[in-house]
């Protein structure tokens, strides 16, 4: 496998990644949401969701993570003034 | 937890995100309809009306972009929320240039979703009741094919619509160009004979001999070249309207005719021996004032009594001038249209010069010289360089007023009297004496005693 081809296939990857990220995000919000209205006060339940919604949230992390790495090298090179790029000309 | 209203249309083509986002939006308190893919996304979206389309960029048979700009050109208003998973900037260009309210990656967090969905909605109402409203000013401005606010205007629609209803027979005078024929079209559509014909015939245009054909039609071989019969305008016009346009020019034997065609309902065809039995309304129309008609004997006054059950008198261009820019504006629109530009107005000194013109050829020529401006404008604006010349020389300069402050003694008056209208004639002496109706002589003598003072 070239470079490129692992770069195309990470990017793949978080790119179907963040389907069932968006979804999980949602449905966990829609299913506090509905735990209120039924006034369902059980602290283990809402114990559980939390747990649930950070490790969703770790995943997303990773896949962020992921997706900078490869835009960054798909970065192009190229020689810079330093002092013109800091004196923002 | 609060209420909000308005329908949305979900487009994803996952149901685990489906399902998430309309119970996370009904929760709000919103109509949910949803789509799992492009084509029946759209097709929703042109039967119902939804304030807001929630799709995804990557939906299968039309995505999001392609969604977006199908209802721009359909005009159609709902907003449009792209979610993506493709965070790159390029789409998000896209989508954006594409019209769209806003574009989100996922995962989007449900907050977000929860603060930029009422504010969508909102900008989308807001759309509607502008479109809404402007269409009820339009309604207010324009009468069918008619365009004009004004006292004058309003009175001719009031007019229009009563005898819409009725069967009278209808004159309208008017000088060329004030909208004669849209009157009488305005007219046969509004009453009961709006799906019959319509019928128009411009007297003025034929000789003698081919106008009666024109109205009557012949039989075969009625005259040499007569190889067919042809109905005539009075049969065409059967249960329908007939529009006689400047009936004034018509001569005396004509007019006989239809005057006997009008009481009786009935005519001949040239070479006919039959009668042929009509019912039409007639609208007539000319631009002499009538009772002058009548009394130069250009119009027999037997017929003027049958035609003239109702005068509807439309108003020349220079009696409406507070109609002006509203008629600029419209014919603006209309002639950007169907020459493709995008020229958003006119100059200031352009509206002075529209509105010191006395509009002789009226609503036509005005049309007219806001077409030729629409072709000949290369810029944004239209100015008065873009104007036929005769009216480039309603010169600014003939409506420059001299501002006199309180308190300026009559020897300073006078000063600045003189002074303007030199600058006007370009220091012109001889002009500027004849301007302000005094000798070369005084003028010179004057002005050689403000330069010794």
């Amino acid at each position: 496998m070239t470079d490129k081809e692992l770069l195309e296939s990470l990017e793949l990857l978080s790119h179907k990644l963040k389907n069932p990220l968006h979804s999980v995000g949602i449905n966990l919000d829609v299913l506090r949401v509905k735990l209120k209205k039924e006034k369902i006060s059980d602290k283990a339940i809402y114990k559980h969701l939390d747990i649930v919604e950070n490790e969703s949230h770790r995943i997303q992390e990773i896949v962020i993570k992921f997706s900078k790495y490869i835009k960054m090298s798909d970065a192009k090179k190229k020689m810079v003034n330093l002092r013109k790029l800091l004196e923002g000309k | 937890m609060p209420q909000h209203n308005g329908k949305i249309l979900i487009a994803d083509d996952e149901i685990p995100i489906i399902e998430g986002l309309k119970a996370l939006l009904e929760e709000e308190g919103y109509q949910i309809q949803t789509a799992t893919n492009g084509r029946k996304a759209f097709d929703l979206l042109m039967d119902n009306t939804f304030n807001l389309l929630l799709v995804d960029l990557t939906i299968p048979n039309m995505n999001g972009i392609q969604i977006l700009e199908a209802l721009k050109e359909n005009n159609v208003m709902t907003e449009v929320v792209i979610i993506t998973g493709k965070g790159t900037i390029s789409t998000a260009v896209d989508a954006m240039r594409a019209g769209a309210y806003d574009y989100l990656t996922k995962p989007v967090a449900p907050n977000r979703l929860r603060s930029i969905i009422p504010k969508a909605i909102e900008h989308n109402k807001l759309l509607l009741s502008y479109h809404e409203l402007e269409e009820k000013f339009r309604r207010l401005t324009q009468f069918d094919d008619l365009i004009g606010k004004s006292a004058k205007m309003q009175k001719i629609y009031k007019m229009i619509d009563a005898v819409a209803v009725s069967t009278a027979n209808v004159i309208i005078t008017g000088e060329s160009g004030t909208g004669k024929e849209l009157v009488s079209k305005s007219i046969h559509r509004r009453g009961s004979r709006s799906n019959g014909p319509f019928i128009a015939v411009n007297c003025s245009a034929f000789p003698k001999d081919i106008l009666e054909n024109e109205l009557f039609g012949h039989e075969k071989g009625a005259f040499t070249g007569a190889l067919n019969e042809k109905p005539g305008c009075f049969e065409l016009a059967h249960n329908g309207t007939l529009f006689l346009d400047e009936i004034g020019e018509m001569a005396i034997e004509t007019q006989a005719k239809i005057l006997r065609a009008l009481e009786e309902r009935r005519f001949r065809r040239l070479g006919g021996k039959e009668e042929i039995e009509v019912n039409v309304r007639v609208i007539s129309a000319t631009n002499r004032k009538l009772s002058d008609a009548v009394t130069e004997g250009k119009l027999r006054e037997d017929l003027y009594y049958r035609l003239c059950v109702v005068e509807i008198e439309m108003p020349p261009l220079r009696e409406r001038i507070n109609d002006i820019p509203l008629l600029m504006k419209e014919f603006l629109k209309f002639y950007n249209q169907s020459n493709n530009k995008k020229i958003k107005g006119f100059t200031t000194e352009c509206y002075d010069v529209f509105l010191q013109y006395s509009w002789p050829g009226n609503v036509r020529e005005l049309k007219n010289v806001v077409e030729r401006a629409v072709v000949l404008c290369q810029s944004n604006k239209i100015n008065v360089s873009h104007l036929p010349h005769h009216l480039q020389n309603i010169s600014p300069d003939k409506t420059k007023a001299i501002k006199l402050a309180i308190g300026t003694s009559l020897d300073q008056a006078e000063r600045k009297i003189i002074d303007t209208t030199l600058e006007s004639t370009s220091n012109n002496k001889t002009k500027a004496a004849k301007i302000l109706g005094i000798s070369l002589k005084t003028l010179h003598n004057k002005l050689n005693k403000y330069r010794n003072k």
